[in-house]
């Protein structure tokens, strides 16, 4: 009650402009000012949070590791390591390729399912998102461990072709490399893929379908010329989420990738755990950050492209 | 005086995690100012004892005597690798009790991370075998870092139904006839050493450089055999089980466990000779002092006949007491691969000690495992 | 011919009966969980053997993972919220404003999604244990609040890039309070986007166990528990009776919505 007539007194006193409201008019006219008014939160919370660890990050990989202590000289050491011994490389472009794998496969699997539910489901749409997420609450260590049941030596598919009569003896290829990780991770990443995509469907005015039909264009068509641009924000955005965090992924390879399917993730696990030499994993884990960025970057500049030319 | 002593070590044994947290702690500081006032990483609001160890020992098998005496059970929280545990400790977590490996004693205490076990409090220390008394490097300086709860070995455990062999040897990891039906462990104690002591070194935990390039050649042999490395012992069971891997290095636990669950498995012993290892409890250098009774009173639990008898019927491991072996009767004993007589089998192996250069050989391992 | 094409396909067309197969690839491995959750041996392997309540009553006995269930979903859902709001505000921001540093800004908060969860752990722990702030599920919120907001704020984004902010202003100039503006013209077309990033930051808080491994004191969320308990076969079928039991209950739970919601439905259209 009080609460209510507090408002609607603030509301009586809003025509009466104090020289306070008068600056915060002229401020509100300031894009600039606004924009960052609004994302203060936020970033005030990332800076507090993020700025320690990641200067802790930067400043361990210009140090150097020594037995129990660091050497805190500062020295390009770590990064000398890094690209003298070829495996850091080789590791980390593996990673990539797995990830953009991943990110394929995921993208390209969720936009029909995506577009399905934002544009033929008519009702229960949280419905059918809730359907979507409810196996990805289940523990994700769960889940791989499913996969190893279902890809395994005497597992649903080796035992399903064997039954069949398609095979005699049960297929090794198809756990235990980095294939299980690209299938693994592509299972484990669906709903990620699925919600962005579905957000920017959704956002689809429809009457630009309908104006796109009644200019005579096939479904085909309208959907290459329509519906697709408007739907790259979101294609885009879950390739990001989707790509971004797979590379640095250590747990999956870990569990299924078998003894050829490590990723440049294991390695900085392993430093900062198993070899005990936290400034070259530091290091490490600076480089593949930089690495992604530019992957990354690159991505960004060839969609916009695409989107210009389409435009 | 003897705590004027005690508190000497301590403080001495801080220094050199201290300077660590401190090297760190200084990037931050010009941005994040916050108060120093208390160094403890954990909520201290029960008053029973922190215990970081595997997953399985918090069991009240394993303190049946401190439930007794305190009504309660002491907290636990868990590691999934001991390198995990160190990690997460040398960045300030500071549990009341630890429990490493006999391996990994020599390394924590240089990193501060342990401070020294007064024997003479724990009532069942007495009772420790022998041989598991003296460890080597356990005791610096007259000072105990360590006090051995358990022991178990490290070797083949393989499908007699499956596999054809004429004599027991490491070599069965090294053998074509079962590519893809391996499994090795991802461990540089109880994997890169398999390799090093097939590989004939004289000693595997110090290696000359020409007895790493021979090891090194190995796991690279090795590895198109391999089916995976395992990481736990759910991997190596769970693949024994079903025929996936036929030949597995693991411990006796696997063995115990799937023997139990009637898969025909053996636990092989070497020719080279198997590994033995042990692992036990140390105290935490910045653990809270005023649990320090309580925590001395769940060492002595743990190290007690009770919990022993419960470990070898539960686990399959050998437990250091003497007298929890005569609380087990033979064919418990006899189906856990244990006897009487625990002083034969701890002898019989390989000792495991310190690695010597371990940050060298785990890049080595890395190297392999990449096909560098 | 053309422009009656999405009327003349029905809900089951070509592209239903695709993400049938879809769910199906989903579910698929899933389903592993209950099937095995009855099985009468500690290892999930095939072929089966008898079938057991057993693990079931292994679950019900064990507090601790009934303790971290509770405190998983505590973390998820403060999580999901918190970081949704700051995704939200901050995707509003950047798409809303031309402002300068635009692409930095953006840059800077999707960081943590490229750092190695190991040493965001290990960096936050030593941030937490210098400072003095004893771990907690708290600290484990704050972790994944970090790795939370840049998920929301990509959601977000994607969902207002192109977003007309005439409507708003059109609302304002109505004489309309910003706040009322905010639920009359934004909330709604917001709606989709905070439902999809509710949901996805709760998975991922849900699922999350590197940061939260070294983030947690004596209070450990489900993962880690379960990232413990799958080292040792024995422990090994209780766990996935908890995961089938889980999946149960939400689609018990979904279940019961939707009958809710068709029965409003029907009551509002009597009424």
């Amino acid at each position: 009650m009080a609460e209510r007539a507090e408002v609607s007194a603030a509301r009586l006193e809003a025509p009466r402009l104090g020289l306070v409201d008068r600056i915060r008019a002229a401020a509100m006219r300031h894009e600039p000012i606004r924009g960052y008014a609004l994302l203060s939160p936020t970033m005030v919370w990332m800076l507090v949070a993020l700025a320690v660890p990641l200067a802790i990050l930067v400043t361990l990989s210009f140090w150097t590791q020594n037995y129990l202590d660091f050497d805190r000289t500062f020295s390009f050491n770590n990064y000398i390591v890094y690209f003298e011994k070829p495996i850091y490389l080789k590791l980390l472009i593996k990673s990539v390729k797995i990830s953009g794998a991943v990110t394929l496969a995921t993208v390209l699997l969720a936009y029909p399912a995506a577009y399905f539910i934002a544009f033929k489901v008519k009702k229960n749409k949280l419905m059918w998102l809730i359907l979507i997420t409810v196996p990805f609450w289940t523990s994700y260590l769960l889940r791989v461990f499913a996969w190893k049941v279902v890809l395994g030596f005497n597992g649903v598919i080796n035992s399903g072709l064997i039954t069949l009569g398609v095979i005699d003896a049960p297929l090794e290829f198809i756990l235990y490399n980095p294939t299980a990780v690209v299938i693994t991770l592509a299972h484990a990443w669906a709903a990620f893929a699925i919600l962005p995509i579905y957000v920017s469907l959704e956002k689809i005015d429809r009457s630009l379908l309908e104006a796109a039909a009644d200019l005579g264009e096939g479904p085909i068509m309208s959907f290459l010329r329509v519906t697709l641009p408007l739907s790259m924000p979101g294609i885009i955005a879950s390739s990001l989420l989707v790509f971004i965090p797979t590379t640095g992924d250590y747990v999956t390879p870990n569990l299924v990738g078998g003894p050829t399917g490590i990723m440049i993730g294991n390695i900085v696990a392993s430093l900062f755990g198993k070899a005990n030499n936290w400034p070259l994993g530091a290091a490490t884990a600076v480089m593949s950050m930089f690495f992604i960025t530019l992957v990354v970057c690159a991505f960004l500049w060839f969609t916009k492209q695409v989107r210009e030319r389409v435009a | 005086m003897e705590a004027n002593e005690l508190m000497d070590k301590m403080t001495s044994g801080k220094m050199t995690r201290r300077e660590f947290k401190k090297a760190l702690a200084a990037v931050g500081l010009g941005l994040f100012a916050a108060p120093l006032a208390s160094r403890r990483g954990l909520a201290a609001t029960e008053d029973h004892p922190v215990i970081f160890t595997w997953e399985g020992y918090e069991d009240p098998g394993m303190h049946g005597s401190y439930l007794s005496k305190h009504g309660e059970s002491p907290n636990f929280t868990f590691f999934g690798d001991e390198e995990e545990a160190f990690a997460k400790m040398r960045a300030g977590f500071t549990p009341d009790i630890v429990m490493p490996c006999s391996y990994k004693v020599a390394i924590w205490r240089d990193a501060g991370i342990i401070q020294p076990i007064d024997d003479s409090r724990l009532s069942n220390f007495g009772d420790t075998i022998e041989s598991l008394k003296n460890v080597p490097d356990m005791v610096v300086d007259g000072k105990r870092y360590w006090v051995c709860m358990d022991w178990g070995q490290t070797s083949i455990i393989y499908r007699e139904d499956m596999v054809d062999i004429e004599e027991e040897s490491w070599g069965l990891m090294w053998d074509e006839r079962y590519r893809g039906r391996l499994s090795m462990m991802d461990s540089l104690i109880d994997g890169v050493m398999v390799a090093a002591i097939y590989g004939g070194a004289k000693d595997p935990f110090n290696m000359t450089p020409e007895e790493v390039d021979r090891t090194k050649e190995l796991l690279r042999e090795q590895l198109p055999l391999l089916r995976y490395y395992s990481s736990s012992p759910t991997d190596i069971q769970n693949a024994l089980a079903s025929g996936e891997v036929v030949a597995a290095v693991g411990w006796n636990d696997a063995y115990s466990a799937l023997k139990a669950e009637g898969i025909p498995v053996k636990f092989m012993e070497p020719k080279e000779g198997a590994m033995t290892w042990t692992c036990g409890i140390s105290l935490m250098a910045e653990g809270d002092a005023s649990k320090l009774d309580k925590a001395y009173d769940i060492i002595d639990a743990l190290i007690s006949p009770e919990a022993g008898a419960w470990e070898i019927t539960e686990f399959g491991y050998g437990h250091a007491n003497r007298k929890a072996f005569d609380l087990v009767d033979d064919a418990t004993l006899a189906d856990r691969g244990l006897t009487r007589n625990p002083e034969d089998r701890l002898n019989s192996g390989i000792f495991q000690e310190p690695i010597g250069n371990e940050p060298e050989l785990q890049n080595m391992f890395e190297e392999v495992k990449t096909g560098a | 011919m053309s422009a009656s094409w999405t009327q003349k396909r029905d809900r089951f067309g070509g592209l239903g009966v695709y993400t049938v197969i879809y769910l199906a690839f989903i579910y698929g491995p899933v389903l592993v969980l209950p099937i095995f959750s009855f099985n009468d041996s500690i290892y999930v392997a095939f072929p089966l053997k008898g079938f057991t309540f057993q693990w079931y009553e292994d679950m019900i006995n064990n507090p601790g993972m009934l303790a971290a269930l509770m405190n998983s979903l505590k973390v998820g859902g403060t999580v999901a919220v918190l970081s949704t709001i700051l995704g939200t505000l901050a995707a509003k921001a950047v798409t809303r404003y031309r402002m300068p540093g635009r692409g930095p800004v953006v840059g800077f908060i999707m960081l943590p999604l490229v750092i190695p969860e190991i040493i965001m752990g290990i960096a936050l722990l030593v941030m937490a244990s210098t400072g003095g702030i004893p771990l907690s599920l708290l600290t484990i919120g704050v972790g994944h609040m970090l790795l939370c907001v840049p998920f929301a704020m990509v959601i977000m984004i994607s969902r207002l890039e192109g977003f007309d902010k005439s409507l708003e202003e059109a609302g304002l100039d109505l004489g309309e309070t910003p706040w009322c503006v905010f639920w009359r013209v934004t909330f709604p077309l917001v709606l989709p986007g905070l439902v999809a990033s509710l949901m996805l930051t709760f998975t991922i808080s849900f699922d999350e166990f590197i940061l939260a491994f070294f983030l947690a004191g004596t209070d450990v969320t489900l993962p880690v528990f379960i990232w413990s308990q799958l080292r040792f076969p024995q422990k090994l079928p209780g766990v996935l009776a908890l995961g089938a039991t889980i999946l149960t209950v939400t689609f018990i739970m979904i279940t019961f919505a939707e009958w809710f919601r068709q029965r409003g439905d029907q009551l509002r259209k009597v009424s």
